[in-house]
């Protein structure tokens, strides 16, 4: 797909091929080529990650981001 | 983006307006010392500058200034023009106005850019323009001036804004922080809440407790760490400064030495030519030069006289001897009146004859003979005769007796001194206009190497002047610094690296401790389901840290792999044919990268000459610009002020050459193929060499008429030479 | 008793000069009558003592072989205080040195020069004290050319003397060639 890829999306693509988390998390990297369908995931880490990332684009402060995920993971982490 | 042109009018040493047409290949500019290299550059950075509006006096021509009537005015102007995205131009000026005699006032800066669309052209904002076409990232990886900005690994940030700016991926330092920040903070979280779990709590006390110890002793070794690594740093910056003085000091050293040596030659030289004449013309007898002819005259009159002494005596002696002849003669052939012999004159003798006369008798005939007759006279006569020999006899032997011809001996003293003079003496001083001739000679030879000397000191001097300069933070007592330093330093340096491995050690053993600890946490079951989850959440958090961690580190490791693939491929062309080593990009402890060369199987080579060095950095810089063209999908210049000095015996045609094959505009100002004529201290274009060159060259040299005084006198000259 | 030679006559002497010439000539490049000097700190002290300037001046005469006479009025006349059997024995200081045999050279160009009846002399008919004066008119006459040659160089160039190899310029003016006698001498014989 001729799909502009931002940095985050590339930021994300990056991170979620790492062998060991795709263990730990169980998830297809496939799955996800941008933030956008990250965000959208059922996955909590794929989740968190890509809240980690997309807050850090949208300039928001870091106690907010870890406030955000750690609320997110508290509620979907089995 | 592709530079067509640059324009310089009146910036510094450029009087007047000078154009340099860039070809799209390599363009060289070639100048020596002082013929306006550096300034070509600076002219460009003026123009790149935007951070001031910098009108300075200073960097008007002095000798446009120095025309200037009052009220008459022109401009000091850089300008570029450029491809990219249609054709564009980047022009920075500023007037300046002759006021009275001694001032000039400068005004009316401008800072703009031109674009041509369709078939109009305006103008924007210089600085946009710049921005838009050539920004400030870019121009960092494109403009170098001399050699030791060609590292761009130079500094610790360096890696950083590389992989920042030419990777793929950007904000990966931040991302990486932050999740490692999550995970400490969650992690206390976890630690906090376990406290709550009664199961727990005991365990998770004493835990907490090791662990706070733990993660203080870590700060420590860390902060211990940042400390030696500061130290080294700051010995190793100290060492660079003293080394790369070392350079300067041992060419000073050099030059320090060359110029005793001297001296002490032209001391010498000195006294050769010091010489007294009006003393050796005594001392010496130079004063006898033309004394053979006078010599000769005294030994031919001498001669002469002897000679004659000599005959004269020698006929006096002839004469005198004649004399007694004679008489002998005379007295044989006397005879008697009657014809007969004569008796002899002794016959009779006196008492016989005195006998006779008192007797009146001759008593051998018995004649009677009386007074007054005949044979009385004669024997008178024979008496008296007899009388008168004996007076004779007398008088001849007196005569021997008498005066010899010459009492004195003047002429034989002469004589002796004439033979005396001969033989030695006489080639002496035949020899003396020879010897003179020879020793003026010799003093005129010593006068010559008298001046050779003067000229080779003056060299020197001006050598080491010019030293000084170069080396401009340096004094000529920091120069003579004892290099003992550098010892000191190495030796310091090499402690704290060893106490940095040490706690570096121990840093980890600790950081091992510390993860034994969080395992041990992490085991603790408890049974607070509150607990529970705080443990899960930072399970999750630890991974997405780690999984970060190693995104970035894969990012950065893919970057640099593909660095230095590019940089051995143009590492490769630029050395063609000759051994280049390998370029490896190392990783280093804090975080940035180390350019190495190395052999195939990855031994460092350990003192890579100045022209290898200077073809690894360009081959990374090469390297460089080909990723930033692939990035931006737009190519940039480099342009090099003289990175090849240290060429030396490189080839430097070829060198060239490559680069003008590669796809890529450069500009490389340098002194290269130059040569000098070590007698006027001219240099001139290697014409062989260049016409071996397919690359654009320009030549910038100082007009021929210049003072070494005047500044206003300088004129940079451009001269495009193909 | 031994007799003197000739030699030894001469040698007692002391050549007259021109008190015309004491201040600018002798006076001005020796140490005439500053006594015995060490140092010469004045650059125009060119040679030491007065006799030097003097044997350099009959030189001058000698070699152009042009000679002057004296003035006959005794007052404008003078000599050194010095015999010239004393010229030359310098000390080896201040890079000079002693040149003893030069003094016997000049006897030489002397007796070359003048034309005394040496016969007359060994016989007697003159005395030797007559021939010394004889040589000494002549050695005089040559260096009172010298004196005048100096000084007419002096006028045109006041500091033309001053140069440290003028001197050495006027006699290498001169020629030097060593010309072989046409009549090969016999060996001498000494009788």
């Amino acid at each position: 797909m001729a799909r502009y890829l931002t940095n985050s999306d590339k930021v994300l693509q990056a991170v979620l091929s790492d062998e060991r988390l795709m263990a730990h998390a169980q998830y297809n990297p496939m799955d996800y080529e941008t933030i956008a369908e990250a965000l959208d995931s059922d996955n909590a880490v794929v989740c968190a990650v890509a809240k980690i990332i997309d807050g850090k684009g949208n300039n928001a402060t870091d106690k907010e981001i870890y406030n955000e995920v750690t609320n997110y993971l508290k509620s979907n982490l089995i | 983006m592709i530079l067509k042109s640059i324009k310089i009018k009146n910036f510094r040493s450029y009087y007047g307006e000078s154009i340099f047409e860039l070809s799209e290949g390599l363009t060289l500019i070639i100048g020596g010392n002082g013929d306006g290299k550096t300034t070509f550059f600076e002219a460009l950075e003026w123009l790149f500058n935007t951070s001031t509006e910098d009108i300075k006096e200073s960097n008007i021509s002095a000798k446009r200034k120095a025309e200037l009537e009052i009220c008459e005015s022109d401009e000091v102007a850089v300008s570029i023009v450029f491809e990219h995205d249609g054709e564009k131009e980047l022009e920075k000026s500023f007037t300046f106005e002759r006021i009275s005699k001694d001032n000039v006032r400068c005004k009316d800066f401008k800072f703009f850019g031109y674009e041509n669309s369709g078939s109009e052209r305006y103008s924007v904002k210089g600085s946009n323009l710049l921005e838009q076409s050539f920004d400030a990232v870019i121009r960092k990886y494109c403009l170098f001036k001399g050699e030791s900005t060609l590292n761009v690994f130079d500094n610790t940030t360096a890696l950083k804004t590389l992989v920042e700016t030419f990777s793929g991926i950007k904000r990966f330092d931040d991302l990486v922080e932050l999740s490692t920040d999550f995970e400490a903070k969650s992690q206390n979280a976890v630690n906090k809440e376990m406290l709550n779990d009664k199961k727990c709590r005991q365990k998770a006390n004493d835990l907490n407790f090791r662990l706070t110890k733990v993660k203080d002793e870590i700060q420590t070794l860390k902060s211990d760490i940042k400390q030696q690594d500061e130290a080294i740093n700051s010995y190793a910056a100290k060492l660079e400064i003293l080394e790369h003085n070392q350079e300067a000091s041992e060419q000073y050293q050099d030059i320090k030495n060359r110029i005793k040596g001297l001296s002490d030659k032209r001391a010498k030289m000195r006294n050769y030519t010091l010489v007294d004449y009006n003393a050796m013309l005594l001392d010496e007898s130079w004063i006898l030069r033309s004394f053979p002819k006078v010599l000769q005259e005294y030994q031919k009159k001498a001669s002469a006289l002897s000679k004659q002494k000599r005959k004269l005596k020698t006929q006096e002696d002839e004469r005198r001897g004649e004399e007694r002849g004679k008489q002998i003669a005379i007295e044989h052939i006397q005879k008697l009146a009657n014809g007969a012999v004569e008796l002899p004159w002794n016959l009779p003798d006196q008492e016989t004859m005195q006998e006779m006369l008192d007797d009146h008798i001759c008593k051998v005939c018995g004649r009677e003979a009386l007074e007054g007759s005949e044979a009385y006279e004669f024997m008178k006569n024979k008496l008296n005769e007899y009388l008168r020999h004996i007076q004779e006899t007398t008088k001849k032997d007196e005569q021997k007796d008498e005066k010899p011809l010459f009492t004195n001996s003047y002429i034989d003293e002469l004589h002796t001194r004439q033979i005396r003079m001969s033989g030695e003496d006489e080639q002496r001083i035949a020899g003396i206009a020879t010897e003179v001739s020879h020793r003026l000679k010799f003093i005129q030879d010593r006068k010559i190497d008298l001046d050779k000397i003067e000229k080779e000191l003056q060299e020197a001097e001006d050598e080491k002047s010019r030293l000084l300069i170069q080396s401009s933070d340096l004094t000529e007592e920091m120069l003579e610094k004892d290099f003992n330093d550098i010892k000191g330093y190495f030796d310091q340096k090499g402690r704290a690296e060893i106490r940095v491995a040490e706690l570096t050690l121990q840093l980890k053993r600790k950081e091992d401790e510390k993860r034994e600890l969080d395992e041990e946490f992490a085991g603790l079951e408890p049974e607070n389901t509150s607990v529970k989850m705080y443990q899960r959440v930072h399970t999750a958090l630890r991974e997405i840290m780690k999984a970060f961690t190693n995104a970035k580190e894969r990012n950065v490791t893919e970057f640099l792999t593909s660095l230095e693939k590019k940089a051995n491929t143009y590492l490769g062309k630029l050395n063609e044919n000759d051994f280049h080593g390998v370029i490896y990009l190392r990783r280093t402890a804090e975080g940035s990268a180390r350019i190495e060369l190395c052999s195939e199987d990855g031994t460092i080579i350990p003192n890579p000459s100045d022209s290898q060095k200077t073809t690894m950095y360009m081959s990374v810089l090469f390297a460089i610009s080909e990723i930033t063209t692939l990035k931006r999908e737009q190519d940039y210049p480099l342009i090099f002020d003289a990175p090849t000095s240290n060429m030396g015996g490189f080839k430097e045609n070829s060198f060239y050459n490559v680069i003008d094959k590669i796809n890529k505009q450069c500009i490389i100002v340098t002194k290269d193929l130059l040569i000098e004529d070590k007698t006027t201290g001219e240099s001139s274009l290697d014409n062989k060499q260049i016409n071996q060159l397919t690359c654009s060259v320009y030549r910038i040299s100082k007009a021929a008429d210049y003072s070494q005084t005047g500044l206003s006198t300088i004129q940079t000259t451009t001269t495009k030479i193909k | 008793m031994a007799t003197e030679s000739l030699y030894e006559i001469w040698a007692k002497r002391n050549p007259e000069w021109e008190i015309r010439y004491e201040n600018n000539i002798i006076k001005t490049f020796c140490d005439y009558n500053r006594g015995a000097t060490s140092m010469r700190e004045d650059r125009a002290k060119i040679l030491g003592a007065g006799y030097e300037i003097f044997i350099v001046a009959f030189f001058i005469g000698l070699y152009y072989n042009q000679k002057k006479p004296l003035t006959t009025e005794n007052r404008k006349r003078k000599s050194f205080g010095w015999a010239i059997q004393n010229w030359g024995n310098i000390e080896s200081r201040g890079g000079r040195r002693p040149y003893p045999k030069l003094r016997e050279y000049i006897f030489a160009a002397l007796v070359a020069r003048t034309d005394v009846d040496f016969i007359a002399l060994d016989k007697g008919e003159i005395t030797a004290r007559k021939a010394v004066d004889m040589l000494m008119q002549t050695m005089e006459e040559y260096a009172n050319f010298g004196f005048h040659f100096m000084e007419d160089k002096l006028i045109d160039n006041p500091g033309y003397f001053y140069a440290s190899n003028a001197f050495l310029e006027v006699f290498l003016s001169f020629d030097a060639s060593v010309s072989k006698s046409e009549d090969d001498e016999e060996p001498e014989a000494l009788d």
